[in-house]
């Protein structure tokens, strides 16, 4: 590809799949648009409420007014970077009507499909997200706050990465749900509404009580953009070694079960209304 | 004017005879708009029961207050989802199908049976539990209110969910003219998740002028909230009720002028 790294048949297979897959994002300009509204929306959110919250306080919870709104400009922005959402979506909408099969009989596997259109998504967007989260910066006028030490910053991008991998694994095994329950629609928005409190896109999640804070750590939730913000804002870097443990445990348990629940459903699956 | 509104509420009873009829075919997604929703107004209580454990009031209300402001919203939601959400969707796909023929040939308000022949039962249990909010946001207010405040909140609640009506046929009607409306509803969905997560209380300036009189959403459990505690003054009930008249006026001018835009896409 560049010269430097030798590229597989396998390897050119899956960086032509993210080539089509940013090109398809093209078609779908005004999502984009549409998409940067919503982040504008959160940021809006944050900055009202906060803003009340904060008249005549220095701090809540530790938080200064500036490191609350840096909190969610940087959460905002990792948050909507994860793409993989619509993976479970597409994949129960496709099972049920039967278009699923194409994914069986192209020679490329379900799940690395999947990952190269979440990567192909995240890399179109990455531009639109990073303007309507920023931009927030110049029209709040509030101090933007940022760790500078750089083993914090490789650490928290790190984590970053392998929580992307994992929601991808995530949102994949609950779209293989289809094949047993047919319809898992609903359970998704139900998810999503849980989701959107434990991964502290809502609030920062260290207003919760401690105990609630204990259990969330031995979830994967926790280190997807949650802790990653918190260390990019100097705070919790204490906690890197076992965000790292415990994100590699549940993508090794759930690269072990996909292939595992995707083989056993696959043959029980009819492909009604192709 | 008497005999149309007779007839009115005889269609509706029919629609929601039909709707019975054609729901006990799909059972297991019956409750569904029950449990997504519901699941949204306690997680929302969660987090303000989370943010109150830090500091001790928001814009002047108490956790009280923004409880029976959940509450509200969720009763407002409610009542939206189980009336008229499910017809008023279905707009959009109506006009670029054509398939609105069907309603314009009818001897009745093309608008009144798209709104309310989805009507969806499945959504009474979230009344249920926007009550069970609202007496525990009273409660823990400690409001003690008067049968007028009562009487007032009620009056406020009917209007407001008038409102939200207006807003989705507004925005759904908008079909008429332009190709896709998809997106514009994304806007929609945005401003309703802003004003659901931050009470109109918390509104200063351009963001007052925005969510109050442009795109009404702020004030819709606002004010049922402030009616309850006693806060608006005679001057705010002909305000506000003078915001959902003029938005109930527009609706109906876009409506009409939608459908003399209106070509029949099948035909």
């Amino acid at each position: 590809m560049n010269g430097c790294i030798p590229e597989s048949p396998v390897m050119k297979k899956y960086l032509e799949l993210i080539k089509i897959n940013v090109k398809t994002q093209l078609i779908w300009r005004t999502d984009a648009f549409f998409s940067m509204i919503s982040v504008c929306a959160k940021m809006l959110f944050a900055y009202l409420l906060w803003g009340i919250i904060f008249e005549g306080k220095e701090t809540v919870a530790g938080f200064s007014y500036s490191m609350m709104i840096s909190y969610y400009v940087l959460n905002s922005f990792f948050s909507s970077m994860d793409m993989s959402g619509s993976i479970s979506y597409e994949m129960d909408d496709k099972i049920r009507n039967g278009s699923f099969s194409k994914y069986m009989i192209i020679p490329v596997l379900p799940q690395a499909y999947f990952l190269c259109q979440t990567i192909g998504k995240a890399l179109f967007y990455v531009v639109f997200t990073f303007t309507a989260s920023f931009i927030w910066i110049f029209i709040f006028k509030f101090d933007f706050i940022i760790t500078a030490n750089a083993l914090h910053v490789v650490s928290a991008f790190t984590l970053l990465l392998l929580g992307y991998l994992f929601m991808q694994q995530f949102h994949y095994y609950l779209g293989l749900l289809t094949f047993k329950f047919k319809n898992i629609f609903l359970f998704l928005m139900i998810k999503d509404n849980i989701f959107s409190l434990i991964s502290g896109a809502v609030i920062p999640l260290v207003l919760l009580p401690h105990e609630v804070i204990s259990v969330f750590k031995f979830l994967p939730f926790y280190y997807i953009s949650y802790l990653p913000t918190m260390i990019l804002l100097g705070r919790n870097s204490e906690e890197v070694p076992q965000a790292f443990i415990t994100m590699l445990l549940w993508i090794l348990v759930l690269a072990v079960v996909n292939p595992a629940t995707y083989k056993y459903y696959r043959t029980k699956f009819e492909g009604a209304g192709i | 004017m008497k005999s149309s509104i007779l007839k009115n509420i005889r269609i509706f009873f029919m629609l929601l005879k039909l709707r019975f009829a054609r729901l006990t075919e799909f059972r297991l997604s019956f409750f569904g708009p029950f449990f997504v929703d519901s699941s949204l107004f306690v997680i929302q209580v969660l987090i303000f029961k989370t943010i109150y454990a830090h500091v001790e009031s928001i814009g002047g209300w108490g956790q009280g207050q923004m409880l029976i402001f959940i509450g509200t919203f969720s009763l407002i939601n409610a009542l939206n989802m189980i009336l008229y959400f499910f017809g008023v969707i279905t707009i959009p796909d109506k006009v670029k199908s054509g398939s609105l023929d069907l309603y314009l040939t009818k001897p009745v308000s093309p608008l009144f049976r798209i709104s309310f022949e989805n009507i969806d039962p499945g959504s009474l249990p979230l009344l249920v539990t926007s009550f069970a909010i609202i007496g525990y946001g009273i409660t823990t207010a400690g409001i003690i209110p008067s049968p007028a405040h009562i009487l007032l909140y009620v009056y406020f609640v009917i209007i407001m969910t008038v409102l939200w009506y207006d807003m989705e046929v507004i925005l759904r009607s908008l079909s008429f003219f332009i190709i896709s409306v998809d997106n514009i509803t994304k806007i929609e969905v945005a401003c309703l998740e802003l004003s659901f997560t931050v009470p109109g209380i918390a509104l200063r300036g351009f963001f007052k002028l925005l969510f109050y009189f442009i795109l009404p959403y702020g004030i819709m459990a606002t004010i049922p909230v402030q009616a309850l505690s006693g806060q608006p003054s005679l001057n705010g009930v002909f305000l506000f009720s003078g915001v959902v008249l003029v938005f109930t006026l527009i609706t109906a001018l876009i409506w009409k002028t939608g459908l003399h835009h209106y070509n029949s896409a099948s035909s």
